[in-house]
């Protein structure tokens, strides 16, 4: 193992340390879990998150990860798949998937790509994946004897656009038009739901839904198309932060191990049939994280506005978190100041 | 919206879409002269090369009297305050060897260019750049062959790569201006990006599209130094300028120094003004890219046959730029036609 890897094994475990809360976790012992997408930002972190209580619990846990192409998170965590006994690897296409193994007995169901350039340059890979894939996925969970949680990870672009100040809770559905270029992803995700929930009541399968908002942290690629990657790239590199429009477009952000710990709370201790935001409630503009960023790396970079001026039109995207504290008490460790801390020094590192 | 105060980022090609008016003949010497001028006037955005950008010095399109770097070094040393930009179109330009020769001479602004329709070939480009950090704008060529909806989805490709701000060109100098409000709009009403306009006069329209353009919500026009350009030429900086601050638009451009810059560019660059030919009208009407105006004239008088039929046939073909080679193609069916009806 290389020594960035060596660091990255260190700066997760160290994060992981910080989020992980005293909690039951005898239903996980003896059990198998299922991650579909188990490539991406939400899959590594997961795998990093259940590797590490197997480690630091004792637990007796087995793990199938499922996604198409493993290149991404070999590179960036081969700890996790090396000499693993706990982990299974299933490269496979989710939508032909026929069986699943009899023995898992849960279901982190995250398989889709949140990236804009794919939604857009291929849509009906990007639809197909979350549509059939899921559809593929439950036809499997409907035979396995030990179903115990099946979480979906559907998006929270399926609330549509929001513009006034309020967070969005679980119940604020906007208009979408569904026949706009920007829709395949959203009504895909929103038909994922719609499945979830008929086989929930048909089958009686225990499934509930997460809408995960915005997220910054090791993991993410750094050329991701948000505007929090341009910026912690452009930090890191020494480059002026680019700022399109007016800055005023507000978003609010997770850490990646706040968001591990959270889901896995959710698969367990979720209420089947209901639907979670996951995401900071804390909301920031664009310009104030730009501003962050800088003041983070040392305040030696300048912000610079695009010359071609642009106001922006009102955007935002900030969840209400209260179902999720209400129910199961969740807390982030992490705030935007700490998670753009930890960020900046891992692409630091890692660049 | 016109008595609101306004603001567009004016971009210059004349060092780049002036090289097709002299077939790709631009020395160092001249770049750096109009460069100079285009930076004491306060011109934000220089955009230098070969007349089909970046790479693209070939048999096929023209080959470059000066090649990328020297022309590129040539901007570089007296552009000071003005930003220096390629026009990149990927096939013309490839990441390795164009790309990264144009970031380590230290071009600011990148405009990766598709036709219309096919804007999935910009994203390892766009992405490129994006990661190393520089400026980097979309560009929709030809774009009165797409209806605004394809627009919005080219578009919308170009900002999910990475784009900073989309451009649509009026390649062939083909559009009205109530053509152009309705596809800036469309793209302003879709986009999260800057929107921008590039003007061809084929049809004596190009400050007037400009305008509407603005009008319509674009916050960057492209004009060149007498309209330096392909076919009839573009839209006219000075006077484009000179409007702009008639209506009140501010483009940050020093107005005499601009105007000196013209006269510059008419000194040292332009063979001949562009005018509006008999056949760069044709080439509006037809709407075909107006680069082709010259060797359509020069394949015309060679097979002797008339060059607004080889417009009107390359327009129903719907050729786009980089078809160059359909030119001989047509002439030679037209040479065909001809003798058999005369036999």
């Amino acid at each position: 193992m290389s020594a960035a890897n060596k660091f990255h094994q260190s700066f997760v475990q160290e994060d992981l340390a910080r989020v992980v809360m005293p909690m039951d976790l005898s239903q996980l012992n003896n059990s198998c879990v299922l991650i579909t997408g188990a490539s991406g930002f939400m899959g590594i972190w997961l795998t990093e998150l259940l590797t590490h209580l197997i480690k630091t619990q004792q637990l007796n846990l087995k793990l199938y990860l499922l996604a198409t192409d493993f290149s991404f998170a070999k590179r960036e965590a081969p700890h996790l798949y090396e000499q693993n006994e706990n982990i299974n690897v299933i490269c496979d296409d989710i939508r032909s998937l026929h069986e699943l193994p009899a023995d898992v007995e849960w279901i982190i169901h995250a398989a889709a790509s949140p990236d804009l350039r794919v939604h857009n340059s291929q849509p009906i890979y990007a639809s197909q994946t979350i549509a059939q894939g899921t559809l593929t996925l439950l036809e499997c969970a409907t035979r396995l004897p030990k179903l115990k949680g099946f979480l979906n990870v559907s998006s929270g672009y399926v609330y549509g656009y929001h513009s006034t100040k309020e967070l969005i809770a679980e119940k604020s559905f906007e208009g979408f038009d569904p026949t706009s270029f920007s829709a395949a992803y959203v009504e895909a995700k929103r038909y994922a739901e719609s499945l979830c929930t008929i086989y929930r009541n048909q089958f009686r399968l225990p499934i509930l839904n997460v809408r995960p908002f915005s997220f910054v942290g090791p993991y993410q690629s750094v050329d991701a198309p948000w505007a929090v990657n341009n910026f912690i790239n452009d930090a890191v590199n020494n480059q002026p932060i680019r700022i399109q429009g007016d800055g005023t477009a507000v978003r609010s952000y997770m850490y990646g191990a706040d968001m591990a710990w959270w889901l896995l709370n959710m698969l367990l201790r979720g209420e089947s049939g209901r639907s979670y935001n996951l995401g900071s409630a804390k909301a920031i503009t664009l310009k104030e994280l730009a501003e962050k960023i800088k003041h983070l790396s040392g305040d030696k970079i300048e912000i610079n506005h695009s010359r071609a001026l642009l106001k922006s039109k009102p955007s935002i995207f900030v969840p209400s978190v209260e179902l999720a504290q209400s129910d199961m008490g969740l807390r982030m460790q992490f705030d935007i100041d700490a998670a753009l801390l930890r960020t900046i020094q891992w692409y630091a590192k890692s660049i | 919206m016109q008595n609101q105060e306004r603001s567009v980022l004016i971009c210059d090609p004349t060092l780049r879409d002036g090289n097709h008016a002299v077939r790709h003949q631009l020395t160092a010497e001249q770049i750096a002269i109009y460069a100079a001028a285009a930076n004491v006037a306060g011109i934000p955005i220089v955009e230098v090369g070969h007349g089909n950008g970046l790479g693209a010095s070939s048999l096929q399109v023209g080959l470059a009297k000066t090649d990328d770097k020297s022309a590129l070094e040539a901007a570089r040393k007296v552009l000071t305050t003005s930003k220096l930009g390629v026009h990149v179109i990927p096939g013309f330009a490839t990441i390795k060897k164009d790309l990264r020769l144009a970031l380590d001479v230290g071009v600011d602004v990148f405009r990766i260019a598709s036709h219309c329709t096919e804007a999935d070939i910009t994203e390892r480009h766009i992405s490129y750049i994006r990661e190393h950090g520089r400026e980097v704008y979309g560009v929709l060529m030809m774009s009165h062959m797409a209806s605004e909806d394809i627009l919005v989805e080219e578009a919308s490709k170009m900002q999910a790569y990475g784009a900073e701000a989309l451009i649509i060109m009026d390649s062939a100098g083909a559009y009205i201006p109530s053509d152009v409000t309705s596809r800036i709009e469309a793209l302003v009403d879709a986009l999260g990006i800057p929107v921008g306009f590039h003007g061809h006069n084929n049809l004596g329209m190009a400050i007037a599209n400009s305008i509407s353009a603005v009008n319509a919500g674009a916050t960057i026009i492209d004009g060149t130094a007498r309209g330096f350009g392909a076919g009839a030429g573009n839209t006219q900086l000075e006077a484009l300028i000179a409007v702009f601050d008639k209506l009140g638009i501010k483009t940050g451009i020093d107005l005499y120094k601009v105007l000196d810059a013209g006269d510059i560019a008419e000194k040292y660059l332009v063979e001949t003004l562009p005018t509006i030919s008999s056949v760069s009208i044709v080439s509006g009407l037809s709407g075909v890219f107006s680069g082709y105006v010259k060797p359509v004239n020069r394949i015309a008088a060679e097979y002797n046959i008339d060059p607004r039929d080889i417009f009107f046939e390359l327009g129903r073909r719907k050729v786009v730029a980089g078809q160059e080679d359909m030119i001989i193609e047509v002439a030679t069916e037209l040479s065909k036609r001809g003798r058999n009806e005369r036999s």
